[in-house]
């Protein structure tokens, strides 16, 4: 099979974090609980995770890395924990559900309101204007994704992370589909809480996430429940990480992002980038001058991540993705988890095709996805 | 013989404190401390390899939250 659906996870992992989370399983104990010298060295492991992910990201300290089980739960983390009755969120028109359904839980519950900003791919002046014409005098937070995960249109964080330090906003980035691929700092984009899947661009398993924490912002918990901290205390921890991280921590899994951060970092974020982006621009071209195609993507370095949608005229989605799967390629079809993006792109009917590929796809697997779109577009009406 | 010792209430904050202390070239271990009043409940102890009372200042000069310095029986 050719497996171009690295925006729902990346496959296959490299060698050295299979290796990682197959050690782990291997000769693990649980971390931060007992005094044994077993407990003490995964424990250890676990702490040079932190710091790896807090030096990648240049986050202010390894106790503001908070490990979650995916980039859903770090947002419900964030969104939830750090709003309050009253407050007013801005998010932007591209948004995944795990952002959308969670604000709209809390309109719901009547403890915020929210407005969309509109995006323009390739014109973050005006992007920037449009999240700014939102702001009230109760606007709390800026949440946006920073890589559309259908389009794969990057959004300027750097100047709404700037905007929202202006009007003393937090600023909560959803970096599911960058974190890995294009550079991100907490710092210089002034980002309060930086969320991101260990599953997608860092390599890792299945199951894990990150939940990165500007100096000073401590949010509510989701969960409460043991911490291997103050346990004789019957109220949760104040302090991070452990105030976030009720219950056993998934220790494969965080080995595993530990080796993918390493496997990222040793091969290069830029090249990566490049690398990717380079697979996609034949795609891109053939969807772009093909008449029977429609590509709401960009091959722009600059404005997108390695995600090419489009549709064939004539047919629904799912049946090109299910023709292209009949032919041994992996792609997602229909909406993403991403009901914002679709309306904004007026694609509710049909949904779009997605390839999205990743730093294991070679050239000759785009050239036959091409050859494949090529034949779906000359069979479309059989 | 009794070496000093600075507890802490989360494993992860004993970890920082021992990288802190090894970029100033004092060496120390992590472990559990097996000596916990009620009140703080579990918690890890950094047992300093030298002068204690050196250490705990740079800790608390880098903020680390902790529970305090104690001298007990080296582990």
């Amino acid at each position: 099979m050719i497996y171009l659906d690295n925006a729902a996870t990346t496959s296959p992992k490299p060698q050295q974090v299979i290796l990682e989370a197959n050690n782990a399983m291997l000769t693990s104990a649980n971390p931060g609980r007992s005094g044994h010298d077993m407990s003490m060295r995964a424990a250890q492991k676990v702490f040079s995770v932190r710091q790896k992910l807090a030096d990648f990201f240049e986050c202010p300290s390894p106790e503001n890395v908070v490990f979650t089980q995916n980039c859903t739960h770090s947002l419900n983390t964030a969104i939830r924990g750090m709003t309050k009755r009253g407050d007013h969120v801005i998010t932007s028109c591209l948004e995944h559900n795990s952002v959308v359904r969670v604000l709209e839980r809390l309109k719901q519950e009547g403890r915020i309101t929210y407005d969309t900003a509109t995006v323009y791919p390739k014109d973050p002046r005006k992007t920037f204007d449009s999240f700014r014409s939102l702001i009230k005098s109760n606007t709390a937070m800026i949440v946006c994704t920073h890589a559309s995960n259908v389009t794969g249109t990057l959004l300027p964080i750097e100047e709404i992370g700037r905007l929202a330090g202006l009007y003393k906003l937090k600023f909560v980035v959803d970096a599911a589909q960058s974190a890995g691929t294009v550079p991100i700092s907490m710092k210089k984009d002034g980002i309060s809480a930086l969320c991101l899947p260990g599953h997608k661009g860092l390599y890792g398993a299945m199951g894990t996430g990150t939940l990165l924490l500007a100096e000073g912002i401590v949010p509510e918990p989701l969960t409460f429940g043991g911490t291997g901290s103050e346990s004789m205390k019957i109220t949760q921890p104040d302090f991070l990480p452990d105030r976030l991280e009720s219950g056993t921590l998934n220790l494969p899994g965080i080995m595993s992002v530990g080796a993918g951060v390493d496997f990222v970092s040793e091969t290069g974020l830029e090249k990566i980038h490049e690398y990717e982006m380079n697979l996609c621009d034949d795609l891109y071209n053939y969807l772009y001058n093909s008449n029977s195609a429609e590509v709401y993507s960009d091959n722009s370095r600059k404005f997108s991540v390695p995600t090419v949608a489009f549709n064939i005229k004539g047919l629904h989605s799912e049946e090109v993705a299910r023709r292209l799967n009949d032919d041994g390629i992996c792609v997602r079809a229909g909406y993403h988890c991403s009901y914002l993006a679709h309306k904004y792109l007026g694609t509710e009917e049909t949904g779009a095709v997605r390839v999205s590929v990743g730093v294991f796809n070679r050239k000759n697997e785009i050239k036959k996805l091409i050859n494949s779109i090529n034949k779906i577009e000359k069979q479309r009406f059989i | 013989m009794n070496n000093y010792y600075i507890k802490f209430g989360s494993v992860t904050y004993a970890q920082m404190a021992q990288e802190v202390l090894r970029r100033n070239g004092v060496r120390s271990r992590v472990g559990k401390n097996t000596n916990p009043n009620r009140r703080q409940g579990c918690n890890y102890a950094l047992f300093i390899d030298g002068d204690g009372q050196a250490a705990y200042r740079i800790i608390t000069n880098e903020n680390i939250k902790n529970l305090g310095l104690e001298r007990g029986p080296m582990r």
